[in-house]
């Protein structure tokens, strides 16, 4: 019996209340160990990354250290693969800018001829295995001479910033009030100029999201990088391969970290950029 | 002016699909004809047939398939309560567990499955957390077990990568439910279990779908995960394909990236199916 009546009131039994009891007891217990879960392998990582000394059976390092990090620097290939992780990133962004935005403008705008069914494609194309779509763009590529080259990394880096090139502008597009635009229309401003000093700077935090994410979202391209640019081209991503196999794991650990910092800059930034609009992106209800 | 990006997906991600498709389906023979050499397209199975005929590509596939369905089974299995939990409380600890469950977003893979090697390898931090402890002897029988170079380790970080997306959907959904709805069930004496299976989870059927897809599509074509985390025998399909390109098969991997085309058209059939009938009713 989950409800008894005493003395006219309906309260919970004591099955039901010792059940409460352990069901609470329960829930703090599985929600610790989620917490563990999710965020212990970062953490361990992270201490890695500081360890001097870490032998035997201890939980925590004997002694610290910062030395690894100027180290990191000294390994073969690390300046170079930042430097092309950062050009490849760069070009990635804004070619995908270039070619996105006025499609975005035109996805939020006009009513046009098959506009659903692109919109479905875009994002069952990102839906897709990626790795099987990977494969066969690299036979393409031997085809059109594309393999180890600098436009082949920049072409399947691309791949991943279409669409949200694409759906975020657009939603942003189309959030905007027509009413601001019609006023500036009706006050003599032209429709370049409305464009330029209305439409532009109030879809402008949500363009330097995408933009930014485009940037990470190449920076951390992986899959597609290894198969098309090895063994000449390696970004930092591919040196992360090699990290986990046979760097000393502090020096994975560094470079791991390095690796996540442009993601949680990512993270900071869209939050300040979202807050700033009345808008939040993390922890909506 | 939504042509730059249509074209660059027609050309740099449709075209080489097919052509996968028909690069193994019309396989080119090189033919001796007319006194000189031809290249030729017959149409022919072949491709597939020494997939099938391959023992290491057919174990392959059902271990990847074996991966998928474990994987996704716990990650429901952990999300739903998450995100029945995440709904249901409006206190300020859920909504710092919401944060945290969106954590592994921002992660890349690759670190992941690097942070995953620190906590669970044996010998590290995990191992010597529970060393000598009650839990090891009586659960693992008294040796941390190998979760690396492992389908357990594949499933763990799997799981951990799509905790994000599967919360969020399923939050998404769970928050178009009326709480009146659930309350008036409460009322005429139904129990949490009762309320799940009648209410939530049929009205959270689309978002479960998706998720359901994005994660079985995810780990079945996954690579990096199962590279640097599974056993080195047998191999998920990612790590096969990438194998075979090394060892200049191309049309075999070509093959397994057309099977692996072929698995997330059956899931999106299902999503299909599965949404219409549940319309129907």
């Amino acid at each position: 019996m989950a409800q008894v009546t005493v003395g006219g009131r309906i309260r919970p039994s004591r099955e039901a209340r010792s059940l409460g009891v352990l069901l609470g007891g329960f829930k703090w217990i599985a929600l610790a160990a989620l917490a563990i879960f999710i965020l212990g392998p970062l953490l361990v990582m992270t201490i890695w990354a500081f360890e001097s000394e870490w032998t035997g059976n201890s939980l925590l390092p004997q002694s610290w250290t910062l030395h690894w990090w100027p180290d990191v620097w000294n390994l073969t290939g690390i300046i170079d693969s930042i430097k092309l992780s950062l050009e490849t990133a760069a070009v990635v962004m804004f070619c995908s800018t270039l070619m996105c935005l006025p499609a975005a403008y035109a996805f939020a705008r006009f009513r046009f001829f098959g506009r659903q069914t692109l919109l479905l494609i875009f994002l069952a194309s990102n839906a897709f295995p990626k790795f099987g779509l990977y494969i066969s763009i690299l036979t393409f590529f031997y085809q059109i001479n594309f393999v180890q080259t600098f436009q082949g990394i920049v072409a399947i880096q691309m791949v991943e910033t279409l669409l949200f090139m694409i759906w975020i502008p657009a939603t942003a597009f189309q959030n905007i009030d027509r009413g601001l635009e019609e006023a500036a229309l009706d006050m003599g401003c032209s429709r370049v100029g409305t464009f330029l000093r209305i439409t532009l700077p109030l879809a402008a935090p949500a363009i330097a999201v995408a933009m930014l994410l485009s940037f990470v979202a190449a920076l951390d391209e992986s899959q597609g990088t290894l198969i098309v640019g090895l063994p000449h081209y390696k970004t930092m991503p591919l040196i992360m391969y090699d990290a986990v196999n046979s760097y000393a794991q502090p020096e994975g650990a560094v470079f791991a970290l390095m690796l996540s910092i442009p993601s949680l800059l990512l993270l900071v930034v869209a939050q300040i950029l979202a807050r700033g609009r009345g808008v939040r992106i993390l922890g909506a209800a | 002016m939504v042509a730059p990006p249509v074209l660059f997906l027609a050309v740099i991600i449709v075209y080489p699909a097919l052509k996968a498709i028909w690069d193994t389906l019309a396989v080119q023979h090189v033919v001796l004809r007319h006194g000189g050499q031809v290249v030729e397209r017959t149409l022919s199975l072949e491709v597939y047939q020494e997939i099938w005929n391959d023992p290491q590509a057919r174990q392959s596939i059902a271990f990847s398939l074996r991966v998928t369905v474990i994987t996704v089974l716990a990650l429901f299995a952990l999300c739903y309560p998450v995100a029945m939990y995440l709904r249901f409380t409006q206190s300020r600890v859920a909504s710092m567990f919401r944060s945290l469950c969106l954590i592994p977003l921002f992660i890349p893979t690759i670190i992941s499955a690097f942070a995953f090697i620190s906590f669970y390898q044996q010998g590290n931090f995990l191992d010597v957390l529970l060393q000598d402890s009650h839990l090891e002897s009586t659960v693992f029988g008294g040796q941390f077990p190998q979760l690396i170079d492992n389908t357990t380790g594949i499933v763990l970080a799997q799981v951990w990568n799509n905790i994000p997306i599967t919360v969020l959907l399923l939050g998404a959904g769970l928050g178009e439910i009326d709480n009146a709805l659930i309350e008036s069930a409460r009322d005429i004496g139904a129990g949490y279990p009762r309320i799940f299976i009648s209410i939530l989870f049929p009205l959270t059927l689309r978002q479960a779908l998706i998720a359901f897809a994005l994660a079985f599509i995810g780990v079945l074509g996954s690579y990096n995960i199962p590279d640097l985390l599974g056993p080195t025998a047998p191999q998920m399909l990612g790590p096969l394909m990438d194998q075979d390109v090394g060892l200049q098969k191309l049309l075999v991997a070509q093959g397994l990236a057309v099977i692996t085309f072929g698995f997330a058209i059956l899931v999106g059939l299902l999503y299909v199916v599965a949404l219409a009938r549940q319309r129907r009713r």
